[in-house]
C-alpha cells in the first residue's frame, strides 16, 4: 500500500524527518512517500499560516489519489486543508490532531497537549471542541521553541519534558500529546525524562507516528471517510488556484 | 506480532468462526488467537449477561499478558471488562465499541449503530456520552435477531440492509457501525446492499476488523493506555476468584 505525508510547508527538511522517523515503523508492504508544498508559509505557528497552506495542501492531496496513493496524512497538528482535501478525493485523509486526540480519549482519563508557542492554545480547545473533547483536554502548554529550530533536538526534548511535568503535576494530564508533528520520533526521550522526575504511567503520543499507523490501517481496511459528510464541491469558476 | 482475542463466552461454535475472521482481518506477521471463557454466559444480550462474564473476561486478558500477547481484544461490543481489564495489564487493550465509535467520528458528520436486540440500544448512547461523541451518535437500530442466530448470514445481512436504509434516510445517518462483532465480516455484502438502494456513499464499520487493525497500530508504536489512568488495583483478600 502507498501512504504519503504532505509536509504543508514550503521547507523541503521537514521530509526527510518524516522518511527518516516513519520508515523504521513501517509495515513491510508498505510504500512511503513524503512531499511538501510549492507554494505556502515555512512553516505553521498561527491560523493564518495554516489558511495559506490549506488550498496548495488540498493540490496535493487531489494529486496523491491521481498518483494511485491509497492514504494522505496533512502532517501538521492544525489538520490544515483536511476537511477541504475529503471533500476532493474518496482516499483517507488524516488529521493528526483530530487523530491523536480521539486515540488519547481512549487511553486516559485527560490528555494535555504541548505546543510550540503559547499562540497555539486557541486552535488546540477549538479541536477539541470541534471533536467533543474539550473536557478531556486538561491543559495545553507550549515549548516556546519555533518549529524550524526543532532540529535542536536536546533543547527541544529538555522542554517538552519540562513542560510534560508540569501537565501531569499540575494540570491532571494523564496522556501527553505533541502540539507539533516537527517533534517526531521524541516521544521515547521525553518518556525516559518523565521516568527521571517520578513519572512512569504516562503515556506520550507522537502524532505524526500515530497518524501514519491509522492511515495504514484504514488503507487496510479500505475505510475511508462518509462521502455524504465531504461531497465533491459544487463545480464553479474559481480563479488564480 | 500476536494477537489475542477474548471472545466473552462460552459457545464452542464462535472459537472458529472468530479465529477465521479476525485472522483474515490481520496483517501477513500477525498471529491471531482466540480464547473462549471457562465460566460465563452463551452470549451477551443484557447487562447481567455483562456482568457474569466480565471476571473471566479479565483473568482471560491477563493470561494473554504472561503468554506475550502485544495486545488483547475484547470481542463484543458492550466493551465488557475493558477499563478493569486494563488496570491488570500494561498492554493495549482493545473495545471495539469505544474504538468504532472514535473511528467513525474522524470519518464522517453522524453514524447510526445497527445491534441486535432492543434491548441493548442504550449501551451504545451511554459508550457514545462516555467517548464524547454523543452528538455525532445518530441513532442505534436494531436488526431483531439474537446472537446465537447470526449464523444465518443472508438473514442477518438483509435485515442489516434494511436497517441501513432506515438510518441513513430517517436518522440522517452518513456512516454506519456495526453494534455487535458477531457481525464480523459482513461490511462488504452491506455495502454492496446499500448501493443496490441507491446509497453509495456511506461507509460501513466493521468493529471487529478495525479493532485488529488498531491494536496492530498502537502495537507498532508501543502506544498503550495510561497506568495513570488504570493503575494496578490495591492489593486486598478476595474469595471466589
Amino acid at each position: 500500500m502507498k501512504i504519503r505525508v504532505i509536509e504543508p510547508v514550503i521547507s523541503k527538511t521537514l521530509e526527510g524527518t518524516s522518511l527518516e522517523e516513519l520508515s523504521p515503523i513501517a509495515r513491510p508492504d508498505t510504500e512511503l512517500s513524503a512531499v511538501s508544498l510549492d507554494a505556502g508559509p515555512a512553516s505553521i505557528e498561527s491560523t493564518y499560516e495554516a489558511a495559506l497552506a490549506a488550498p496548495h495542501v488540498v493540490a496535493k492531496i487531489v494529486q496523491a489519489e491521481k498518483d494511485g496513493v491509497d492514504a494522505v496524512i496533512s502532517n501538521c497538528m492544525d489538520d490544515p486543508g483536511v476537511e477541504a482535501g475529503r471533500e476532493m478525493v474518496s482516499i483517507p485523509v488524516i488529521g493528526p490532531a483530530e487523530t491523536s486526540m480521539h486515540i488519547a480519549t481512549m487511553l486516559g482519563h485527560r490528555f494535555s497537549i504541548i505546543g510550540v508557542l503559547e499562540a497555539d492554545e486557541r486552535p488546540f480547545h477549538d479541536h477539541a471542541r470541534k471533536a467533543g473533547l474539550e473536557d478531556r483536554l486538561a491543559s495545553v502548554r507550549a515549548i516556546n521553541i519555533p518549529v524550524l529550530e526543532l532540529a535542536d533536538r536536546s533543547r527541544a526534548v529538555r522542554a517538552l519534558v519540562e513542560q510534560a511535568v508540569r501537565a501531569v503535576r499540575e494540570d491532571g494530564a494523564h496522556v501527553i500529546i505533541f502540539g507539533c508533528t516537527g517533534m517526531a520520533g521524541m516521544a521515547r526521550e521525553v518518556e525516559e525524562g518523565l521516568k527521571r522526575a517520578g513519572i512512569t504511567d504516562v503515556p506520550v503520543i507522537d502524532p505524526a507516528k500515530l497518524a501514519f499507523k491509522i492511515a495504514e490501517a484504514l488503507a487496510d481496511m479500505g475505510l475511508s471517510h462518509s462521502k455524504r459528510t465531504y461531497p465533491k464541491p459544487p463545480e464553479k469558476e474559481i480563479v488564480g488556484y | 506480532m500476536r494477537i489475542r482475542v477474548v471472545i466473552p463466552s462460552i459457545t464452542e461454535e464462535f472459537e472458529a468462526l472468530g479465529l477465521e475472521q479476525y485472522s483474515a482481518g490481520a496483517r501477513p506477521g500477525t498471529a491471531i488467537s482466540v480464547t473462549l471463557l471457562d465460566k460465563g454466559p452463551a452470549s451477551i444480550e443484557s447487562r447481567y449477561d455483562e456482568v457474569v462474564a466480565v471476571p473471566d473476561i479479565v483473568r482471560k486478558v491477563v493470561q494473554a499478558e504472561d503468554d506475550g500477547a502485544d495486545a488483547v481484544i475484547i470481542d463484543c461490543m458492550a466493551d465488557p471488562g475493558l477499563q478493569a481489564a486494563r488496570e491488570m495489564v500494561s498492554i493495549p487493550v482493545i473495545g471495539p465499541a469505544e474504538t468504532a465509535m472514535c473511528v467513525a467520528s474522524m470519518l464522517a458528520h453522524r453514524f447510526s449503530v445497527l445491534t441486535v436486540l432492543d434491548r441493548a440500544v442504550p449501551m451504545f448512547h451511554e459508550h457514545a456520552h462516555r467517548m464524547g461523541v454523543a452528538e455525532r451518535l445518530a441513532s442505534v437500530r436494531a436488526v431483531n435477531i439474537p446472537v446465537l442466530e447470526l449464523g444465518d448470514t443472508e438473514r442477518v445481512v438483509k435485515a442489516l440492509v434494511e436497517q441501513s436504509v432506515k438510518a441513513v434516510r430517517e436518522d440522517g445517518a452518513h456512516l454506519i457501525v456495526f453494534g455487535c462483532t458477531g457481525m464480523i465480516g459482513l461490511a462488504g455484502e452491506v455495502e454492496k446492499g446499500l448501493v443496490v438502494q441507491g446509497i453509495a456513499d456511506v461507509p460501513v464499520i466493521d468493529p471487529g476488523v478495525l479493532a485488529v487493525k488498531v491494536a496492530e497500530a498502537l502495537a507498532d508504536i508501543g502506544l498503550s493506555h495510561s497506568k495513570r489512568t488504570y493503575p494496578h488495583p490495591p492489593e486486598k483478600e478476595i474469595a471466589g476468584y
